[in-house]
């Protein structure tokens, strides 16, 4: 295991944690509206995919390279 | 829906699911296994999603919004760290053969058996009521269909009871798919496909819902969410700072979540147990929180759409996903969606039931079965096969209580507070479980009294509350404690009062389950057995890398005993497997043993251990193990350091085989010691016996003479010449004594080699006992060709080899006209010397004889040895000194002739004078 990864993945987890927590998704949580969705919603589902990407991008492709 | 139809839609499905597992099963016997693979296995994962997320989830983000959603943002916030933590757990379980969560804590705390009664207590005490909540799930999605909605459960008679059936249709999967092997870790592929197409098919029937609902019904998100904005009441709930979502409750049911997702039972058996390859967790990683995100894409916008068509209307939130299909008249469609809840109920059921029978028989009845005196008797020999008897029994007895729960108070609760509750009790594994692998100077008492702080603590807060909102419990105990105890209330334990009763238990159980755990262990010391498996627990990679042995304490057991007491908990063909698998991992033969070495004793420990669990393996195996302890200081000295433990084997294997590479040498230095000390012995003894000869003729002789003064004169004269012939003789071994001495003497150190002329020493000796032969009418011959044969030798032995043969001559030629003929002659590599006399000559018997010590050619005359027996022998230690050879030609009556052939020595060497 590379420590590259090692401290991505340790990094993306500390991540995980402030943006879906508060204060953050406080600011997000007002009642806008973007694309016919409310903004939280949004906020919340494209956080997710970038993490899942993250992810993946660490634990697959970066691992496919190195080897 | 008519009853009739939905009965057969339901029965169809199961008949499907049992299909799938049976199709999976004979796939896996025959090698060609379709569940093992990291798609399939991020698939058994979202067993997480029950009827929960079917419904409960609607129903909640009806009510407050977002509040559904930590539970899924949980997971994913640890989904990156799973290649670390979940891996080891993983890996740590499959070389220990963990089949349960409460397995892996006993296991890791000693194998004890304490743990595993605790935290399978644990673990059934707060599944049951989630296992009963989505029997509930199921029989409302058929309530809901069939337009029974609003009957009172308890007044239906048990017989006409939906759940009852759903109930034994589970059991009777659970244990077909369940209880296959005694050995859980031998994976169940039957099971967890069919969890995998559950899991799909809920995705799948989940996904329709929303695309109906939202672009069937409403047109898309866009009119959705403008029709929401427009209602003041649904817009409270889409903007998160009026939905009164509170930032301590969101941040524990994060935490909360993200525990569950491994430390729930049925997690732990679909990540862990099931698990064939810790690899899957990389894929896993994140396909599972991208599942996530998908199955809950749409949960927000149904439940705007229910509130928005239902507005202030008496529809439960938690059915819109049904009833908005329904009320458009898409019967079919909610059918699908139904059977999506039911494949999430039905799931959870399966798994939970499963992983919570084999805590049951192994964590609370094993201990006690193996325990009583029955089991030792002899007439129990296939126990093996009770073995699973009693984990379908338990799968059954799982079950009953889940439906009883449910008949008596589980109807009165939502889907959702019930696992949440969950949720919290089994969080009480993660401080053992987490400091297991990462700390190890936690103990067993630390983990015992963290599990039993953090658990009564939640039992206080969580279900002491509901009992008394049920009216079970007196409401008194909400104002005055427990035990009118003030600082006992069950809402604000010791006076902190929190926005919601899950955070508040999850946040006091933690701290104090923590607390304990932390400062219990500190307090004690753990125990040689604990040691060992924290040692092996937290360092395990390292072990792994370096291949080590973990167990340090040492055992044997008879083999025999040991096979018949596995045999019986395991059945003959198994024991036979493990048996040939340790011999392949070894590279041992296990056929000439009669006591079974401790990696024998341990390996099998291990394969029992997958049938029984750890604790009891550890009882049972213990039974007939003799151990070799060893000292506690010793060990635990030892052990605090794993580095220096490591680099101290290493240095003593090397040492150890620098060591017996010296022993090796010192036994044969000895040997030859030994043999030396023998030759030398048996030496002496001969040469005292052979001086002891010459000694008493002379003796009496001498004794003779002196005690008859009146001898006759020529009688005198002859005993006085024997006398003087055989002082001479005595004089004679006594020098051949002393030049093998210094023969030994000088083949020890090298003695000085020259160049010599062979020729030249032969003349020199020829012309010294030229007189002595002429006296006793010998006649000399020596005629060679030439006169230079070069050799490479010692001057002086080479005389005393060329003396030693010519007196030979002389003492055996013949007495009248004697002869001798010396001669020389060469090859290309070798110079060769021959002694010839016409003497009686050698048998051909003694040839090979006359050249050992103390072999003697009697003389005819005196029929006395002439010799001190010790001439030739030294000759032949001479000649081999110089790499040359001597052997004897004879006949009988015709004479000998004496060979010696030496290797030629180099030209150009100087030729000495």
């Amino acid at each position: 295991m590379s420590n590259d990864r090692t401290s991505m993945l340790i990094g993306l987890f500390f991540v995980a944690i402030l943006l879906f927590n508060f204060p953050l998704i406080a600011i997000f949580g007002k009642g806008t509206n973007v694309f016919g969705f409310p903004l939280l919603y949004i906020y919340f589902f494209v956080v997710w995919v970038f993490l899942i990407a993250l992810v993946y991008f660490w634990l697959e492709k970066k691992d496919k390279n190195q080897r | 829906m008519g009853i009739t139809f939905l009965t057969i839609a339901f029965l169809g499905y199961f008949l499907l699911l049992f299909i799938i597992a049976f199709y999976a099963e004979k796939r896996g016997r025959s090698k060609k296994s379709i569940v093992n693979n990291p798609y399939i296995y991020a698939l058994s994962l979202a067993v997480y999603c029950t009827a929960w997320t079917d419904f409960g989830s609607i129903g909640r983000a009806a009510t407050d919004g977002y509040g559904f959603l930590p539970i899924y943002l949980g997971p994913t916030i640890l989904a990156p760290l799973w290649i670390f933590f979940l891996v080891k757990i993983i890996r740590i379980s499959k070389a220990q053969r963990i089949n349960s969560i409460a397995d892996f804590i006993s296991a890791r705390y000693g194998k004890s058996t304490l743990l595993g009664v605790i935290a399978a207590f644990i673990a059934i005490f707060s599944i049951i009521p989630y296992i009963s909540i989505q029997l509930k799930g199921i029989v409302f999605c058929l309530d809901i269909l069939s337009d029974q909605t609003g009957k009172e459960y308890q007044d239906i008679p048990f017989f006409e009871d939906s759940a009852l059936y759903i109930s034994i249709a589970l059991a009777v999967f659970a244990i077909l798919f369940g209880t296959r092997n005694v050995d859980p870790n031998e994976r169940h592929e039957g099971l967890v496909a069919a969890i995998a197409f559950e899991s799909v098919f809920k995705l799948i029937a989940f996904l329709a819902a929303g695309i109906f609902i939202v672009f069937g019904i409403y047109g898309g998100f866009d009119q959705l969410f403008s029709q929401a904005y427009a209602e003041p009441k649904i817009a409270a709930i889409l903007d998160f700072s009026q939905s009164g979502i509170e930032g301590g409750s969101w941040f524990f049911l994060l935490l909360l979540s993200g525990l569950a997702i491994i430390f729930l039972p049925r997690q732990f058996h679909v990540a862990v147990v099931e698990n064939t390859d810790a690899g899957f967790v990389k894929k896993a990683a994140w396909l599972f929180p991208l599942y996530l995100l998908l199955i809950n894409f749409f949960v927000l916008p149904i439940a705007t759409a229910g509130l928005l068509h239902y507005n202030g209307g008496m529809v439960d939130p938690d059915t819109f996903i049904l009833q908005l299909p329904l009320d458009y008249g898409h019967s079919y469609l909610a059918l699908f969606i139904a059977l999506g809840g039911v494949s999430a109920g039905a799931s959870m059921v399966i798994i939970a039931v499963t992983a919570l029978t084999i805590m049951f028989s192994n964590n609370l009845l094993m201990p006690l079965l193996i325990r009583s005196r029955q089991m030792r008797s002899p007439y129990l020999k296939e126990f093996h096969k009770s073995l699973l008897g009693i984990r379908r029994v338990g799968v059954f007895m799982i079950l009953l209580m889940a439906y009883g729960y449910y008949k008596s108070i589980g109807q009165q609760y939502t889907i959702v507070s019930i696992g949440l509750i969950s949720f919290v009790a089994v969080a009480q594994f993660a401080p053992a479980i987490i400091g297991g692998i990462y700390w190890k100077r936690a103990t067993e008492v630390g983990a015992a009294a963290g599990m039993i702080g953090g658990f009564t603590v939640w039992a206080i807060t969580l279900p002491v509350l509901n009992l008394i909102e049920v009216g079970i419990l007196p409401q008194s105990i909400m104002t005055e404690g427990i035990w009118g105890l003030s600082f006992l209330k069950p809402q604000s334990l010791f006076g902190l009062e929190m926005p919601d009763q899950i955070s508040h238990s999850a946040f006091w159980s933690l701290l104090i389950n923590t607390g304990l755990y932390f400062f219990a262990s500190l307090a004690g010391r753990p125990s040689t057995e604990e040691i060992t498996q924290a040692d092996y627990f937290v360092n395990f990679f390292k072990y792994q890398k370096e291949g080590l042995e973990y167990e340090i304490i040492q055992r044997e057991a008879n083999l025999e005993s040991l096979q018949s007491l596995l045999v019986r908990y395991l059945g003959a063909e198994k024991v036979k497997k493990e048996m040939r698998d340790f011999e392949r991992r070894y590279k041992l033969k296990t056929s000439n043993m009669t006591l079974a070495p401790t990696e024998l004793v341990n390996f099998l420990e291990t394969s029992l251990a997958g049938a029984l669990g750890a604790a009891s393996a550890k009882i049972v195996i213990n039974s007939i193990v003799k151990e070799k302890p060893i000292s506690f200081e010793e060990m635990l000295k030892v052990l605090d350091q794993t580095q220096e433990v490591i680099q101290y084997s290493r240095q003593l294997e090397i040492s150890r085989a620098e060591l017996e590479a010296a022993t090796l040498k010192l036994r044969t230095a000895n040997e030859q010691l030994k043999e030396l000390d023998e030759m030398k012995a048996e030496f002496i003894s001969t040469v005292t016996h052979e001086l002891r000869t010459p000694i008493t003729s002379i003796k009496s002789l001498a004794t003779i003479i002196s005690s008859n003064p009146d001898l006759e004169t020529a009688e005198k004269n002859r005993f006085l010449d024997i006398i003087v012939r055989e002082s001479e003789r005595l004089a004679r071994m006594v020098n051949h004594v002393l030049d093998i001495e210094k023969l030994q003497d000088q083949k020890d150190r090298n003695f000085e080699k020259t160049a010599v002329n062979l020729w030249e020493r032969v003349e020199e000796v020829l012309s010294s006992i030229e007189k002595s032969a002429e006296a006793k009418g010998i006649h000399l011959v020596f005629s060679p060709q030439k006169e230079s044969y070069p050799i490479f030798g010692n001057r002086d032995y080479l005389i005393q080899i060329i003396i030693n043969l010519l007196s030979n001559a002389m003492k055996f030629c013949a007495k009248k006209e004697g002869k001798i003929t010396v001669d020389l002659s060469d090859t290309e590599t070798h110079v060769q010397l021959s002694v010839a006399d016409n003497g009686m000559g050698i048998e051909a018997g003694k040839q090979a004889l006359i050249f050992e010590k103390f072999t003697q050619i009697q003389n005819d005359q005196t029929g006395k040895p002439d010799g001190s027996g010790l001439g030739l022998f030294i000759t032949k230690k001479l000649v081999e000194m110089h790499e040359g050879a001597i052997w004897v030609e004879s006949q009988p009556g015709k004479g000998a002739v004496f060979f010696i052939k030496f290797p030629k020595g180099q030209p150009s060497m100087p030729i000495s004078k």
